[in-house]
């Protein structure tokens, strides 16, 4: 007789769940935010800088499994506004879009997103562009992120 | 025990931010070796009837340069019978020391004090001349209505706007990780630039851009009676030649853009800096560009 093995482990469906996360990446660079999933979508929104600008990210993500651990595809966009040097800096905002694949790791509480793509591409309004903007797109998609799921 | 820690890491942050700098004694750097101004409104306190209609030029040099950058072709003009003066950019020329507690305005304040000294004097055929940030700092000026009378006309050679180098823009996170921007300075370039390029001062550099492309996108209106001239190598490594074009397409008025080919940045300085030597083709060049610029201001 072979005695009854265990149930194969199953992995959990993600409850809704909202997340702190701390990252690096272009075009949000070093960043804070909040993310949130539900099943297979989720999305984020991050504060962060680079040093003379300020950016503000959202993103919306399609996650390809149903549990913790998964890839996934993003739509994002990026708003960045120059810090105020002196009382002739102009407050311009700049508006950068873009897509990428990445994949979550999720181990207990603790969370972590690897992303890349394409490279941001600016968005209306277009004219002269910022050397923010210049160098964010210079660069392809990039970031990282730890998190704790709350 | 909180409280310590926290002041340890405070300290050591503060001491990651403000990088000491070795200097060599021959170096700007070092305070040992000031630059000068040669200033017309210093130099002739009483100027004649013919002095004040003769064509005036105001040279302001780059960014961590000194008259130096300029000097080549003020001596040119001054040999074809155009007075010079020559304006020593705030915080620069003097010490590294005070060139870390300088930002763009304080650059421009001896070219404003200098345009306005000339003009309180009576002088009515003045032009300016700037070589990279010099030439955006006088375009500033302009877009701020801070020159008066209008100069008759305006020289920007490789005036800077888009970088060569986009890591400036990148300058305050480079530092909070202790890197330091070190100018690789030989032949006659020792004792004529900074050494180094503190992160605030580079900061403060990207401001005066981004504070130019603002302007520009609205348009800075070119007073009647007043020609610009921009002369810009194609393959600039330090300012861009993309600026040249977005200073073109962001003045309304008379703005001449002579976009040739070279790699130099300010393609009218004296041969021997960092070492380079003229070739042929860009010595040529230079001899060009004095004539386009003396055949600019005395037309």
């Amino acid at each position: 007789m072979i005695p009854d093995s265990p149930p194969a482990a199953v992995h959990p469906a993600p409850r809704p769940t909202t997340s702190l996360m701390l990252g690096a990446g272009n075009p949000e660079w070093a960043h804070l935010g909040v993310d949130y999933r539900s099943r297979h979508l989720g999305g984020g929104l991050s504060l962060g800088t680079i040093g003379l600008a300020t950016d503000l990210t959202a993103e919306v993500r399609w996650f390809l499994w149903d549990r913790g651990s998964s890839p996934y595809a993003e739509l994002g966009t990026t708003v960045l506004r120059s810090w105020p040097q002196t009382d002739q800096t102009p407050g311009d905002w700049y508006f950068l879009g873009f897509v990428g694949i990445g994949y979550r790791w999720q181990i207990g509480r603790v969370l972590t997103n690897l992303g890349l793509g394409l490279y941001p591409l600016p968005l209306p309004p277009l004219g002269i562009p910022s050397i923010f903007v210049s160098n964010a797109s210079s660069l392809p998609r990039l970031m990282i992120q730890v998190g704790y799921a709350l | 025990m909180r409280s310590s820690s926290i002041a340890l890491a405070a300290a050591l942050g503060l001491a990651s931010c403000s990088p000491s700098y070795p200097f060599v004694a021959a170096d700007l750097d070092s305070g040992q070796h000031p630059d000068t101004p040669n200033l017309i409104s210093r130099n002739i306190p009483n100027p004649s009837p013919g002095q004040l209609t003769a064509p005036v030029v105001i040279t302001a040099h780059g960014f961590g340069a000194t008259t130096y950058e300029t000097q080549a072709v003020a001596q040119f003009l001054s040999s074809n019978s155009v007075q010079v003066s020559q304006v020593l950019l705030g915080g620069h020329g003097t010490s590294l020391a005070d060139f870390s507690t300088s930002n763009w305005q304080k650059w421009q304040a001896p070219m404003l004090a200098e345009y306005q000294a000339l003009a309180g004097q009576g002088y009515q055929n003045l032009s300016v001349l700037g070589t990279s940030t010099g030439g955006t700092l006088w375009l500033e000026a302009l877009s701020r209505g801070l020159l008066k009378p209008a100069p008759k006309r305006i020289i920007m050679v490789s005036p800077i706007l888009e970088f060569g180098d986009r890591r400036v823009g990148y300058a305050p996170l480079l530092s909070w990780v202790g890197m330091k921007k070190e100018n690789t300075l030989t032949g006659t370039s020792p004792g004529h630039w900074y050494r180094f390029d503190p992160v605030d001062q580079l900061n403060s550099l990207v401001d005066l851009t981004e504070v130019m492309k603002g302007r520009l996108r609205q348009v800075i209106t070119i007073p009647t009676g007043t020609k610009v001239l921009i002369v810009q190598g194609d393959q600039d490594g330090t300012a861009d030649a993309s600026g040249a074009n977005e200073f073109k397409q962001g003045m309304f008025g008379s703005v001449t853009l002579d976009l040739f080919h070279s790699s130099l940045h300010v393609p009218i300085r004296f041969d021997g800096i960092d070492s380079h030597v003229y070739t042929t083709q860009e010595a040529a060049d230079r001899t060009r560009i004095d004539q386009e610029i003396l055949a600019f201001v005395t037309s």
